[in-house]
């Protein structure tokens, strides 16, 4: 509130009142923030990009011994670890990676005593849950975990086809297929046969296959600039809770397609490919997770499938169909636990792991639920012939649809503030204390639903 | 019209007095004659034909700055439409921070250099001590803002990089994935030009041999440190599943308002040092460093000579010795004066001081800005006016806020 002393010059009153308060531009946004992201990976990136094109490109060739290439990759991947910072987090590694050779040489020797690769399974999530509790100071073990993971992820998918083809594969495929310069770093996962086919038929090096490598790329840094700049300039500090749960949340969200499509400009450089299109430039595709259907989810289940695909694949294909003599249950806990385990047991994550495992299950039950009862095609996977009287295009099953599409947007903000580095600080209980419990409250009628 | 015809002559005064002023052998404050380009080149005075824009006027500011101020500026093209602008958030902020207080930071209608804020600044009292370091804060940031703006080419941040050859490299060696060495470069070390610019230019009159230019000195280096703590580095992890593959940094430079807020708690907490006698230079005391910058090469290399750089490390290794013995001596951050503020109650026209009488005060308030307090006991009286205020503002994509022009009613109460 002001007193004007002139009717006149208002305008110039409003603009030097409007002056004073000085706000953080989009131009202070691009200057401070999106180009020194982008330049503080610029090494990242062009040390995982130039070796694996050039290997790419060695692989198009044909005419190289497939023994060559094998070592070679696996040099890419330890050229790719080398440049990590801790010393120590280098020599764990390589220490994880030879226990892993020796455990699944050993395992392989005793097979004729026991029938499965368990103990071996059973070191390495031992070790990881000591890693993440015990043996390493976290700043070391966060900046290696990832690392880990995929390396663990790997061996143990090896250790089921070794039992499966009764064959142990050579030491330099092994070599390649653990320290493959295109997935060492982020991932994703791909399996043994998957790495042995790539050599079989890489795709081809044209101009179109680094026009995708650019596009991918420039995909990956536009979500590293949303996670680091845009969602915090959009969304201020003093908006309302529910804003900055979600903001939080999808801070972390463009973090991870960030770090997915790198990934994938690493395994679209060395050739790997698993898009089934035939379109010049969607051919050249590896397709880690889909945004559009995580921010616009119809369901969790859907979330928690696209979030990584690879990782699914072989959460489903190695553990899941694994357990599931015990029962569809049981088999649903051990995929979410052993999720858990390949991520140490941190409490963070396994909430989240745990939370989604419940309130997917807790989406898909009361749908069915209501899919029977009302004859309303609602189900979390579309029926394939719909049989149901309402059809998707109905009015009242749209709504149904959109309720629970919103439901899971908000539980994906719900989930998602525990990701933010903040809960550290704050804690679980205190973070979901601040939302109310918003979520276990909209899963409590849920089970009503259900009841 | 009116309003330039009074400027143009208001530049010949102003020409005129830099020069009378310091020959003044009273001479406090002459280092603060640069204030006056806060209000030069006033937009309504700018010429439609003149294509240099803001810079043309502010050219003629010219007169009221010291010769080596006159060299940065000559040197930074660009410096004097920061520092324009750092002088007028300077004011902007200081207002807003005494809004509601006896002494609110009136300024001159037109002022002629450091009389910008009236004789109050003859006074070595805390509200001075505001003053100086709002101030040169607010050039730092400014400066700083410029730069990354681009607006003053010798900090671009183009430059810098060049002096950066590892991340020039194509990854090799040392360029490590973005962890081992993040290094303050490019853009990022605006801040850095900025404090070494307004030291050069707002320090460019202290000496620092009397007390009244060593509070000058220690409030302008207050102000900039401020500034330069806030600036913050933010970094974030990315990797799977919230790991830290990659760690990428970048920077924040906050809204001048966190500043002035700061500085404000530190007026209310300002140190009384004592006036009397010149203390030994004590240089371990003082944790004046001068922020690590390589780039400020762009302003400094040809500029300051190895003898100065040793005069400069004398000029700010001095330790304020505190008022009352038994009280921690002065910090870096901490504003300091040495003369209690006269009253700011009645009119003074010694020190340009207005008087409370005609000032809004809220009657339902108990604290300063409350009728008791703000009128000083003399009463105040009540009317009601016809008040300007911005409403129904909507918000139109993208981006903007557009509102309407609201006439109410209001009560208001004003000092007798």
């Amino acid at each position: 509130m002001s007193i004007i002393p002139e009717d006149g010059d208002l305008e110039e009153y409003f603009r030097e009142y409007s002056d004073m308060y000085y706000e953080e531009t989009a131009l202070d946004i691009w200057n401070n923030c999106v180009v020194l992201s982008i330049l503080s990976v610029v090494p990242s990136v062009l040390s995982l990009v130039v070796p694996n094109l050039v290997f790419g490109c060695l692989v198009s060739t044909g005419f190289i011994p497939l023994s060559v290439l094998h070592f070679s990759t696996g040099c890419i991947g330890i050229y790719l670890v080398s440049t990590l910072e801790s010393h120590f987090g280098k020599i764990v590694l390589l220490f994880c990676w030879i226990i892993s050779y020796v455990l699944l040489y050993t395992g392989f020797q005793l097979k004729k005593y026991s029938k499965s690769s368990i103990s071996l399974k059973l070191t390495f999530i031992i070790l990881l849950v000591l890693c993440e509790y015990y043996l390493i100071e976290a700043e070391v073990w966060l900046q290696i975990r990832g690392i880990v993971m995929v390396l663990v992820m790997k061996v143990l998918s090896l250790a089921d086809d070794i039992n499966k083809l009764d064959a142990m594969p050579g030491f330099i495929q092994y070599f390649g297929y653990t320290l493959c310069g295109a997935n060492v770093m982020f991932g994703p996962w791909i399996s043994f046969s998957d790495y042995l086919n790539f050599y079989k038929k890489p795709t081809k090096k044209n101009l179109i296959w680094i026009c995708a490598i650019v596009k991918v790329l420039t995909t990956s840094l536009f979500f590293l600039t949303l996670s680091n700049c845009w969602s915090g300039y959009i969304i201020s500090d003093d908006a309302n809770r529910w804003l900055i749960a979600y903001k939080e949340a999808f801070a972390f969200r463009t973090s991870h397609y960030f770090i997915s499509y790198l990934a994938e400009v690493g395994m679209i450089a060395a050739g790997f490919t698993n898009s089934s299109k035939r379109d010049s430039l969607n051919q050249y595709r590896f397709v880690i997770t889909e945004p559009l259907e995580i921010e616009f989810p119809s369901s969790l289940s859907i979330v928690v499938k696209k979030w990584n695909q690879p990782m699914h694949d072989f959460l489903k294909k190695y553990v899941y169909y694994s357990w599931l003599g015990f029962g569809k249950f049981y088999a649903i806990l051990a995929t979410f636990l052993i999720s858990s385990l390949l991520h140490g047991l941190e409490l963070k994550v396994s909430m989240v792991l745990v939370s989604i495992g419940v309130f997917s299950y807790l989406q898909v039950v009361p749908r069915d639920r209501i899919a029977e009862i009302f004859d309303y095609c609602v189900r979390v996977r579309p029926c394939k012939d719909c049989k149901h009287k309402y059809k998707r295009d109905n009015i009242r099953v749209r709504i149904i649809l959109l309720i629970y599409s919103l439901a899971t947007v908000f539980h994906l903000a719900y989930l998602g503030v525990l990701m933010d580095p903040s809960t550290n600080e704050i804690g679980i209980y205190e973070k979901w204390q601040n939302l109310y419990f918003i979520s276990h409250i909209v899963m409590f009628f849920n089970v009503m639903v259900i009841l | 019209m009116k309003v330039t015809v009074i400027f143009v002559m208001n530049l010949f005064v102003l020409t005129a007095l830099g020069d009378v002023t310091n020959a003044r052998s009273k001479n406090r404050g002459k280092g603060s004659m640069w204030w006056g380009i806060a209000k030069a080149g006033e937009p309504n005075n700018l010429s439609p034909i003149s294509p240099g824009g803001v810079y043309m006027d502010l050219s003629s500011a010219h007169g009221t700055l010291r010769r080596k101020q006159r060299r940065l500026a000559r040197e930074n093209p660009g410096l004097l439409v920061a520092l324009h602008k750092g002088a007028n958030n300077a004011i902007h902020e200081c207002q807003h921070q005494f809004r509601n207080q006896r002494w609110n930071c009136s300024t001159r209608a037109f002022p002629r250099g450091k009389n910008l804020f009236g004789k109050i600044v003859d006074k070595g009292c805390r509200e001075t001590a505001f003053i100086y370091a709002i101030t040169s804060a607010a050039v730092t940031h400014a400066i700083a803002r410029a730069c990354s703006e681009g607006s003053i080419d010798t900090c671009n941040c183009e430059t810098h990089y060049k002096g950066r050859p590892h991340v020039s490299g194509n990854g090799g060696g040392a360029a490590v994935a973005g962890v081992r060495d993040f290094e303050w470069g490019g853009c990022s070390d605006n801040i850095g030009f900025g404090f070494t610019v307004s030291r050069e230019f707002v320090d460019a009159g202290e000496r620092g041999k009397t007390i009244r230019e060593k509070m000058n000195l220690h409030n302008n280096e207050a102000g900039r440190w401020h500034v330069k703590d806030q600036m913050r580095q933010e970094c974030k992890c990315h990797g799977m599943s919230g790991s830290c593959t990659i760690k990428t940094c970048w920077m924040r430079l906050p809204p001048f308002r966190v500043i002035g807020d700061l500085l404000k708690d530190r007026f209310d907490g300002a140190s009384h040092v004592a006036a009397s006698g010149h203390h030994r230079n004590n240089n371990n005391a003082h944790q004046n460093r001068p922020p690590k910058n390589p780039k400020l090469n762009a302003i400094s290399s040809n500029s300051i000579h190895s003898k100065r750089e040793n005069r400069r490390k004398h000029k700010y290794g001095f330790q304020l010795k505190p008022f009352n013995p038994e009280h921690k001596p002065p910090g870096t951050k901490d504003l300091v004066y040495y003369e209690m503020s006269p009253g700011f109650c009645e009119k003074n026209p010694k020190l340009g001081i207005q008087g409370t009488h005609g000032r809004l005060c809220n009657d339902t308030s108990m604290g300063v800005d409350g009728c008791d307090i703000m009128c000083c006991g003399r009463g105040y009286r009540t009317q009601e006016v016809v008040v300007f205020e911005r409403c129904n503002c909507t918000f139109h994509w993208c981006c903007e806020v557009k509102c309407d022009v609201c006439r109410t009613k209001r009560t208001i109460h004003t000092c007798v």
